[in-house]
């Protein structure tokens, strides 16, 4: 097989589960160039574990985006504006008091 | 398909950049008042104590001032200040024996197994009901997140819930973008396997 026709065969071939897995934050993204993004959708339609491996990334992706869960606390910034008026650090000094 | 990209919405439009490297005091005042809730946030993810996380931010916010005159101008000026925090953080786990570096074992355990390049296991639609008991499912994420070992507690932190972009992430953990990119990915898939048991 010539050099020319093993590239060929290298990108015409479908993806294995574990190229698709490397490649599915820059689908999601939308950084795929269009050959690729065919191909990883060609391995989509075929793999049984794939797609609802795909859908439990992405939902893993957007549970962390919702996850406000940590609460600033009460009197933080004043605190903080305290600390740097008792080292005197300009600017901490009008608010602190 | 495709998930919308963060904002990177980091607030150096906002701020007086040039006044804050004068010293001017009103300049520094409102830095503070803008950024003490995001980089509390980001230290707190780090070292996961309330008390040692308000100090590393104070602590933050007095070496900033001191060494405003280091500031080069090549990347945000929030970005070095949240560097400077990240930075301390480590430090301070690093000082409390908490920097295990045998935890990359782990995150390889919790990567997707393949065979002959396939998925060894079978994957399932999460459950939708379980999905939708939003308090019971803040807290499992809130812990999930809690298991990953700190670098990529960080890149987590800093990628999908602060939304920066992934240079600014880059500067902020003087690593490459490509890094980045590699490390946030490890960090969900394993975040994805930690959270199967209770979705499935």
């Amino acid at each position: 097989m010539t050099l020319l026709k093993k590239i060929r065969h290298l990108f015409s071939r479908s993806l294995s589960c574990e190229e698709a897995n490397a490649f599915i934050a820059d689908y999601l993204e939308g950084r795929l160039d269009p050959t690729l993004r065919s191909r990883f959708e060609a391995h989509l339609h075929m793999c049984p574990a794939c797609t609802p491996f795909l859908e439990q990334y992405k939902q893993t992706v957007e549970l962390v985006r919702d996850d406000g869960q940590i609460d600033v606390p009460a009197g933080l910034i004043e605190h903080t504006l305290s600390f740097l008026n008792e080292r005197r650090i300009p600017g901490a000094e009008g608010a602190a008091s | 398909m495709t998930l919308a990209s963060p904002s990177g919405a980091s607030s150096d439009s906002t701020l007086d950049i040039d006044a804050i490297l004068k010293g001017e005091p009103r300049a520094f005042e409102v830095l503070v008042h803008m950024e003490s809730p995001r980089l509390f946030r980001m230290i707190q993810r780090i070292v996961q104590d309330e008390d040692e996380a308000r100090s590393i931010m104070q602590e933050t916010f007095l070496q900033a001032y001191k060494r405003l005159a280091t500031f080069r101008k090549e990347a945000k000026f929030t970005t070095w200040l949240y560097a400077i925090g990240l930075n301390l953080a480590r430090a301070s786990l690093r000082k409390r024996r908490r920097y295990d570096m045998l935890e990359e074992d782990k995150m390889d355990r919790l990567q997707p197994a393949f065979e002959s390049g396939m998925h060894t296991e079978k994957f399932d639609f999460w459950n939708p009901q379980r999905l939708a008991e939003q308090n019971e499912r803040r807290n499992l994420v809130h812990a999930a997140i809690a298991e990953l070992p700190p670098d990529y507690r960080l890149v987590i932190t800093l990628r999908d819930i602060e939304e920066l972009s992934t240079t600014e992430v880059a500067q902020v953990l003087d690593i490459t973008e490509g890094a980045v990119r590699v490390r946030l990915h490890r960090a969900r898939l394993a975040l994805r396997t930690l959270l199967d048991r209770y979705f499935r």
